[in-house]
């Protein structure tokens, strides 16, 4: 069997974290979704830093834009100013499909976006698009994959 | 000299010369058959025979008159006429002899130069405007109209004043100038006419403004200057009420100035809040819409994942209300989204810029070819202008708004939507006509309030923010928005887009 899917879920709302596990679960690919409650975390875990030592560098991260302490732009920022951390795939998460947040999200170099909807089968759909765009159509740059082998 | 003799008694005329016959017309027979009355003046008839009986009551040895005869074909002739008398031996009185000067042209002369004498003083003194003959300053004659003007009621107190008699010391342009103005006065010579400006006092000591234009004549051999007045108090009252006007006018002109001020000022201030307040408003909006979504979420998607892993326990009732918990929650949240939308449009940063708008309605009408297709609709696109002056992303949205909606309220089999434009000299005007099932004119202004629907939602579905989102758009384009309407005809909307 082929091995599970790193996935990191930055993600401050409860509700959410546990809608996106749920999709997940009833996702095709095999993952393992870790969690962090905010920014600065997220960054922790994707630095191995503390609690996170050891931990794996994710194959797709996450990641909300409205967090308390760091919030999901300026992770974003971190993340892709880091050479080491640049080419993982990011989703943004955002309530709104404003135009100011898509356009700040592409500043950013997101590399996608995705507005969480009210619906939960579409959420369970749109999960599942992202599964396949990023894990089938799209090739992941093999840095992110070095690292795991 | 005509002579003639007649009777003393009779005054039957004896004899006379020819050159009496011909001063009245007559031959000299045709005269002596004539008296000396019938040849006379009817007035003068008895001026002859009275002078006569002095003369012969010996008071007077000879006399001289003068009387009017008649001409033969009636003309009065003047004559002047020496008496005599004719003794007969005895002594008594045989004959008048008349020596007959003819005097008419003298005469006429003379009642000329009354006339002329007459006319002149009634033109001078019953001028309209006060005049004078002045010599050396001093007021020789005058007429009633300047003793009108100085309040004076006999010419006689008049007469023999100087002109620094009746002006004032002190004149417009300072003191002491009164004196330089008559020496003016004095030094004018013949053929000069000249004016002034200054004051006199009346009778009553009160000042007088006047205009006195002066002109000097000789008059055998001497020089007197004619005057005449121009009374300047009417004038003087009128421009003195002219400045108090003009006065009053600067004073209501700085007040309202000042009003304009405070106003200006208190409608940049108010105009600041209402910036702030619009600023506030939007923030506000857009924070509510996205923190709204949030609560939203969590209700459908949890009632939606409780449906699904306990479907069975929740029994057909339990899973419909779960449906109508969604639907709600699903409705909120589309209203929640406009509701960010329309609070979105007034931000900064929505530049105008000059947009095809051909360009921008080809691609709006590519997302609704589903809707199109759906609805067997078809899109009448007339060429509109190239280069419009506007926000490209809300006007998308303003056109993108009135086809959608021309599609969905319409229940023809083949919807069609007509779009046109029209240019006027300050602004384009276009128009979205469809034929759908039209719009109450009584609702012609709260269509485009916001969350205003005319319709039940299972009629037509929709937040009702569509046409207050266009209504907007267009406002903040500083344009108009209206419709034209028949019930199950169609509707037409029009707005207006400024060219500058």
């Amino acid at each position: 069997m082929a091995k599970p899917i790193e996935i990191l879920l930055i993600e401050d709302n409860e509700g959410d974290i546990l809608l996106t596990k749920k999709a997940f679960e009833d996702g095709k690919i095999r993952n393992n979704l870790s969690v962090c409650r905010d920014g600065e975390e997220g960054l922790e875990f994707l630095y191995k830093r503390g609690q996170f030592e050891g931990a794996v560098t994710p194959d797709l991260i996450l990641l909300d834009l409205n967090m308390p302490k760091l919030n999901g732009q300026e992770v974003l920022e971190r993340i892709k100013n880091d050479e080491t951390l640049s080419s993982i795939p990011v989703v943004i998460l955002t309530t709104s499909d404003s135009e100011e947040d898509i356009m700040k999200s592409y500043k950013l170099h997101a590399n996608s976006y995705i507005k969480k909807p009210v619906d939960f089968f579409q959420f369970l759909e749109v999960v599942k698009e992202v599964q396949n765009y990023w894990f089938s159509i799209v090739r992941i740059p093999n840095n992110a994959m070095v690292g795991v082998d | 000299m005509g002579i003639v003799i007649t009777g003393h008694k009779s005054s039957a005329i004896l004899d006379c010369n020819q050159a009496f016959a011909e001063m009245l017309g007559y031959s000299i027979e045709e005269m002596c058959s004539k008296r000396s009355v019938d040849i006379s003046h009817p007035e003068d008839r008895k001026l002859h025979v009275d002078d006569v009986e002095e003369m012969t009551k010996g008071k007077k040895k000879i006399t001289k008159i003068e009387k009017r005869y008649l001409h033969k074909d009636g003309q009065i002739v003047w004559a002047e006429i020496n008496i005599y008398f004719s003794l007969n031996e005895v002594g008594e009185i045989a004959y008048d002899i008349l020596m007959v000067n003819n005097i008419t042209a003298k005469k006429e002369a003379e009642s000329n130069l009354k006339i002329s004498e007459r006319n002149f003083d009634i033109l001078f003194d019953k001028a309209p405007f006060p005049l004078a003959i002045i010599k050396g300053g001093r007021l020789i004659d005058i007429n009633g109209s300047l003793c009108q003007l100085l309040n004076y009621n006999s010419k006689e107190k008049l007469i023999g004043k100087t002109l620094i008699d009746i002006s004032p010391e002190y004149q417009f342009c300072g003191s002491k100038t009164i004196n330089k103005i008559v020496n003016q006065t004095r030094k004018i010579t013949r053929g000069e006419c000249t004016n002034y400006e200054w004051l006199h006092i009346d009778k009553n000591g009160i000042s007088i403004p006047v205009r006195t234009y002066l002109n000097a004549v000789d008059i055998e051999g001497e020089t007197y200057a004619l005057a005449l007045w121009h009374d300047l108090r009417k004038e003087k009252e009128d421009q003195n009420k002219i400045n108090d006007l003009l006065d009053k006018l600067m004073l209501k002109n700085e007040e309202l100035e000042s009003v304009v001020e405070q106003r200006t000022i208190a409608l940049e201030e108010s105009n600041m809040d209402l910036t702030r307040s619009n600023k506030d408003l939007e923030q506000f909006a857009s924070a509510a819409s996205h923190d709204l979504q949030e609560p939203l979420r969590m209700v459908s998607n949890f009632l939606q994942i409780l449906e699904r892993q306990f479907s069975e326990k929740l029994g057909d009732e339990g899973r419909q209300y779960i449906h109508f918990a969604v639907d709600g929650a699903n409705r909120m949240s589309k209203l929640v989204e406009s509701l960010l939308q329309f609070s979105r449009l007034g931000k900064a940063g929505n530049e105008l810029r000059k947009t095809d708008l051909n360009n921008i309605i080809h691609s709006k009408v590519l997302d609704l070819s589903k809707r199109i297709e759906e609805k067997n609709a078809s899109i009448l696109l007339y060429e509109l202008p190239h280069e419009v002056l506007c926000e490209p992303n809300q006007t998308a949205q303003l056109f993108f708004n009135l086809i959608n909606n021309g599609i969905k309220f319409n229940k023809n089999e083949n919807p069609q939507i007509t779009i046109k434009s029209e240019e006027h000299q300050d602004h384009w005007l276009f128009s979205v006509e469809d034929n759908g099932i039209g719009i109450d004119q009584k609702y012609k202004e709260q269509v485009f309030e916001v969350f205003q629907r005319l319709h039940r939602k299972e009629e037509f579905e929709g937040t009702g923010i569509g046409l207050s989102l266009c209504k907007r758009i267009v406002n903040l384009h500083k344009g108009e928005i209206w419709f034209d309407s028949e019930k199950d005809k169609g509707t037409t909307f029009y707005f207006t887009l400024h060219k500058n």
